[in-house]
């Protein structure tokens, strides 16, 4: 984490959300990063489970990175705090161009058990165009991958629920 | 050095000094209130309360503020063993923002008295630690909580940081990490002072997973109160909804089926193993241990299967809800008792086979791997003084010599032998080296849980769930649970078909400072390894 993110984070707070996304061309490797932007962590275990597990993800051409900027997809775990938004919002702006958002869990969606209050600004949804959400709380890895292929592939299969 | 009070069957208690008044007797020469163990101090005998603390063994569960009075959650010495809880509250009715506080003498109050700050604008006296817990202002109010919140800008300057180390200023540098690391664990940022090689400062901010759990579990129905209880933290949420559920069955005075409690002490067993098995992971990973950190994650997701396979569920999130279990083999609908037995004992089983085959190998391979055990003594250490005065449970209490564990005098428990694993160390590898006895035990105590879920046993069988309706009139109830990582109690309280307010106790927010102090002292290098081997959750830590 550079100080320029934490910077970002104590000047930038409530920006509002950037232009709609360009679509995603499909490259191999996809390159994703992860955040949570806090929630009860579930979902988070659930992506370092599907990350960490037999779940054929470098077959699919799906790798993970440290680092933003190397990133073609931003993954957002989690109901966005308002400590958090300019966090992820920062991880946003150093990804290169062309980029996605994918929101996984019903928290990253519409802020699911954590809906907007003094502390907690919500769910992707409302505030930027998210590529891919995956539902449930917490959805199953295998609805997590089932999600990035169905964003990858051309016709979309509809995403399994969790 | 205090003698400590005999206790003599019906609770009566006889000092050596019967002069001396004890934590238990000030509290209950209280006002009485509608609750048992609940009185209102005066002022000053809140003031004789907090000097008392300096020679009892009290133990100090909780604290939280309602906006009109402060509650202090003590238990007449360690919970765990024979006696188990023996808790009394006292409350103390705000006249002004302050408080007299605990942390000077119980440092395990700071976490709490942070909070209450923060959330309600409370300040208390003589607080040992001043720093702000969860409000770095970035919210929309200060004092969120209170009645009168004061509307932000929702700007703030860079954070406050202590003045650099003259070691680190002169010759090191400062790194920090976090709150985005691409990594899997909750949001948290940490400052290193580093020089000569050595961490020298460790600095942790901590906030950005706050939610506002207190404020939404308040004025909430059963339901949603129950859900959230679970979404605190996923490494105890079955702890957590237990808690919470035992809470309000004891406010109601339902009594709960021996086997209901069974199940869900097998449930947490289960959520043991899973929340060990992420943390060794993630600890062997940060070591790069590759091949260890593999084995380790394919085995807890092996576990995660077995338990979809088995109760619809990867995470057993919702399995405990107020009233009993609620149990979907492979399934979402509430099954017959018997079928769910069967299916229970099945899972019993097939986590069996994990114990006595792929558990053993990787306990093996994790001797066998230098980085993770000779690679980790030594660092990170937590003095046995430290682990005393915080009251420390959970692998890390158990890696410096404190073998309290509550799971001896629960109820649900009963028929199962527990065997708490102690080391002496306290440091990274000795609390590794724990969570794999923990393991064990774990496993041991499934086994003998799936030999009770048997179907053939024909007694009287009462059902899983019993649906329960809030009273009209107010009442108030506390339980405690076993966590993964200490003690979790919750107090709630009920009025008019709802859940008014919800008292949480987590023990992340007393290791989050624990962290802070034993992480300073061992190489950069090692720095990722040894903080993951204390499995602090921020989400739990900023509820
Ligand atoms: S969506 Fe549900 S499971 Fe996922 S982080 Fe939020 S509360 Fe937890």
């Amino acid at each position: 984490m550079s100080t320029v993110l934490i910077r970002a984070l104590f000047t930038s707070l409530l920006a509002p959300a950037g232009p709609a996304l360009p679509p995603v061309v499909s490259r191999s490797p996809l390159v994703f990063f992860h955040v949570d932007s806090g929630g009860c962590e579930a979902c988070s275990l659930e992506v370092e489970a599907l990350r960490k597990g037999d779940y054929g993800l470098a077959e699919a051409g799906i790798v993970f990175t440290d680092a933003p900027r190397l990133a073609d997809m931003l993954l957002v775990t989690g109901t966005c705090t308002r400590m958090m938004a300019p966090v992820v919002k920062a991880a946003w702006e150093a990804m290169p161009q062309p980029k996605g958002l994918l929101a996984v869990g019903a928290c990253a969606i519409d802020g699911g058990p954590f809906a907007e209050n003094y502390a907690v600004l919500g769910g992707l949804e409302k505030r930027a165009s998210v590529d891919c959400a995956i539902p449930g709380c917490p959805p199953t890895p295998d609805a997590i991958l089932q999600g990035i292929v169905n964003l990858l592939s051309p016709t979309p299969a509809p995403i399994m629920e969790a | 050095m205090s003698i400590p009070p005999i206790l003599f069957g019906g609770g009566a208690l006889v000092t050596q000094e019967p002069s001396r008044p004890t934590v238990r007797t000030l509290i209950r020469n209280g006002q009485k209130t509608e609750t048992a163990w609940r009185f209102e101090l005066t002022e000053d005998a809140w003031f004789d309360l907090v000097e008392c603390l300096r020679d009892d063994p009290a133990v100090l569960l909780g604290l939280w503020c309602d906006g009109k009075a402060v509650h202090a959650f003590f238990n007449d010495g360690v919970p765990g063993g024979e006696v188990g809880l023996r808790p009394l509250m006292a409350s103390l009715v705000l006249d002004g923002p302050r408080y007299r506080g605990f942390s000077a003498i119980r440092h395990r109050a700071a976490p709490f008295e942070r909070m209450i700050r923060d959330l309600w604008g409370v300040e208390a006296m003589d607080a040992a630690d001043t720093r702000p817990l969860v409000d770095r202002g970035a919210w929309t109010v200060t004092a969120p909580l209170s009645e009168r919140p004061v509307p932000t800008s929702g700007m703030t300057d860079m954070p406050e940081f202590a003045a650099p180390d003259p070691v680190v200023a002169a010759q090191g540098m400062v790194f920090s990490r976090g709150p985005a690391s691409g990594g899997s664990e909750g949001p948290v940022h940490f400052r290193l002072g580093v020089a000569n090689e050595r961490v020298r400062t460790v600095e942790a901010l901590t906030g950005f997973a706050h939610r506002g759990m207190e404020a939404r579990m308040a004025g909430v129905s059963l339901t949603e109160a129950a859900a959230l209880s679970g979404r605190i933290h996923v490494g105890a949420s079955v702890a957590h909804q237990w808690a919470f559920s035992a809470a309000v069955e004891q406010a109601m005075g339902t009594t709960i089926a021996p086997m209901i409690g069974h199940i869900r002490a097998m449930l947490c067993e289960i959520e043991r193993i899973h929340t060990h098995l992420t943390s060794l992971a993630r600890t062997a990973d940060a070591a790069g241990a590759e091949m260890l950190a593999t084995r380790l994650y394919k085995a807890r997701d092996i576990l995660s299967r077995v338990c979809q396979a088995a109760i619809g569920r990867r995470l057993l999130l919702d399995c405990v809800v107020p009233g009993g279990v609620t149990l979907a083999i492979s399934g979402y609908e509430q099954l017959p008792e018997d079928v769910v037995l069967d299916g229970l004992r099945t899972l019993c089983e097939e986590i069996a086979v994990f114990g006595t085959g792929d558990f053993l190998d990787i306990q093996a391979l994790w001797q066998a791997t230098g980085v993770v055990t000779s690679g980790l003594v030594g660092e990170g250490v937590v003095p046995r003084s430290l682990a005393d005065a915080l009251v420390l449970g959970g692998a890390i209490g158990r890696s410096c010599g404190r073998g309290a564990d509550l799971r001896q005098s629960m109820e649900a428990y009963s028929g199962v032998r527990i065997r708490t694993p102690v080391a002496i160390e306290g440091d990274a590898a000795a609390r590794c080296r724990i969570r794999f006895e923990d393991i064990a035990e774990s496993l041991r105590m499934i086994a003998a849980f799936g030999a009770m879920f048997s179907p053939d046993d024909e007694a009287e069988r009462p059902s899983f769930l019993v649906p329960l309706k809030i009273p009209q009139e107010r009442c108030e109830g506390y339980a405690a649970v076993e966590g993964p990582d200490g003690l979790i109690c919750h107090v709630v309280i009920l009025q008019a078909g709802r859940v008014e307010r919800t008292f949480i106790a987590e023990p992340a927010g007393v290791l989050q400072g624990v962290q802070e102090t034993a992480l300073p002292g061992s190489s950069p290098s090692k720095f990722d390894a040894v903080r993951c081997s204390f499995g602090v959750s921020v989400a739990a830590v900023d509820l």
